[in-house]
């Protein structure tokens, strides 16, 4: 299964990206953001789950489908 | 009003809507970036009344973006400087300068003057605060924000709609501009999205953007949008405000192992919640039966209150504030905090 990855904030900077699509083995939000936590530099920067332009409750665990598109939301504070 | 006849004649206008400005009442906490950029179109727009809150006085840093403010601004409050520019903009209009900072002693009576709030600041323990005053005074939000080359845009409270709240749960530590670095480009196209919001709310025109977020990117020339529900677990009450909001209002500590040297923990959940506290220094009531144990305390020790959260713990202290002989306090701690806490201080 492939997904679309989508990063905004402070993520595109540490993940050197806006956008990546990469096979995952995981079938669940819940066992996707563990994960993403994994790599430390992400982990400390707090960030919401939308799946398909939709934001998902991250304690719950959601499917995942071949070809969902995952964006991680952090908040930003300028103005 | 030939002045405004090139709105007037969109039938999304009108007189109707031309009054409808005249009478609206918009207060912007913030005068950087974002309130400079909206600050001039909504007074163009013929809105009668903006009140502009902010404590910060013009730095030469300011100047690349907060395009209301000249170098002779320099060193002056923001909303004087901006008020001057507004009235020489539009002579009829009525603009208030606030030059002090958005707090909990101050927001909720500030909210109350007015129907539209605008978010435009740099903080985001300001959002919160924002967000929480309007909730509890009844007012939308209209919400702005920046990191680098990316702006959010969202209406929040609006007609019972979402909040910042049901967006960001939780209060974190972000990066401002000044820490991140900004162009004016991005935070002046912010800005213009959320005057264009204003104006939508004013005129009862258009789809609000309530119940969703808004991401532009201007260094990609792409945006963004996130539906999100309101949550109906967040409540907000004056109580949680003052917690939250209000310094002089701590009636929140935390634990160290010396609270109990004279202290007794109370915990106000009920049996069956979990993880269960053993330690002689624990007392068990649940919230419902705290009002028939009133005569249990003593008034020789100190009482620290706890629950899962802290807002039940919270709601205990407020239920025994009448009874003067208790000293009781909430911890910040929930219970399975202290759990960890507690065992790591008793090896």
């Amino acid at each position: 299964m492939e997904i679309t990855l989508k990063y905004f904030g402070q993520l595109v900077d540490v993940m050197g990206t806006h956008e990546e699509t990469r096979p995952v083995d995981c079938s669940t939000t819940l066992a996707l953001l563990e994960q993403l936590k994994k790599n430390n530099a992400i982990s400390h920067i707090p960030f919401q789950l939308a799946i398909n332009q939709k934001l998902i409750d991250q304690d719950e665990a959601v499917s995942l489908h071949d070809g969902d598109v995952i964006a991680l939301l952090p908040p930003y504070a300028g103005g | 009003m030939n002045k405004y006849q090139r709105q007037t004649i969109l039938p999304q206008v009108g007189i109707n809507g031309q009054q409808k400005l005249a009478e609206a009442r918009v207060l912007i906490v913030g005068a950087g970036g974002l309130g400079c950029a909206l600050l001039p179109y909504l007074a163009a727009a013929g809105i009668g009344n903006l009140g502009i809150v902010d404590g910060d006085q013009v730095e030469e840093s300011n100047l690349h973006r907060q395009i209301l403010y000249t170098p002779k601004n320099i060193g002056e409050h923001k909303v004087e400087a901006a008020k001057t520019f507004l009235k020489a903009q539009q002579p009829e209009l009525h603009c208030t300068a606030y030059t002090e900072y958005l707090s909990g002693e101050n927001a909720l009576d500030l909210f109350k003057e007015y129907d539209i709030i605008i978010d435009a600041t740099d903080r985001i323990e300001v959002r919160y605060l924002i967000n929480d005053a309007a909730v509890l005074t009844n007012k939308p939000v209209v919400y702005g924000s920046i990191h680098r080359f990316e702006g959010q845009v969202s209406v929040f409270n609006y007609e019972n709609g979402p909040t910042y709240r049901c967006l960001f749960p939780k209060a974190v530590e972000v990066p401002s501009c000044e820490e991140a670095g900004v162009l004016g480009t991005s935070v002046g196209l912010i800005g213009m999205l959320q005057a264009a919001e204003v104006l939508k709310i004013i005129l009862e025109t258009g789809n609000v953007l309530s119940g969703e977020l808004l991401i532009y990117n201007t260094l990609t020339a792409t945006q963004d949008r996130f539906k999100f529900k309101k949550n109906e677990n967040i409540q907000i009450t004056q109580e949680s405000f003052n917690a939250a909001h209000k310094n002089n209002y701590s009636p929140k500590v935390s634990f160290s192992i010396d609270l109990l040297v004279n202290g007794i923990l109370v915990d106000v959940r009920t049996k069956e919640e979990q993880p269960r506290i053993a330690n002689a220094s624990v007392l068990e009531i649940p919230l419902q039966e705290l009002n028939r144990k009133v005569q249990d305390f003593e008034s020789s020790k100190d009482y620290y209150f706890f629950c899962q959260s802290g807002a039940r713990a919270l709601q205990a202290v407020r239920l025994l504030k009448e009874h003067k002989h208790i000293n009781a306090k909430a911890l910040t701690e929930g219970a399975a905090q202290l759990q960890k806490l507690i065992t790591t201080a008793s090896v």
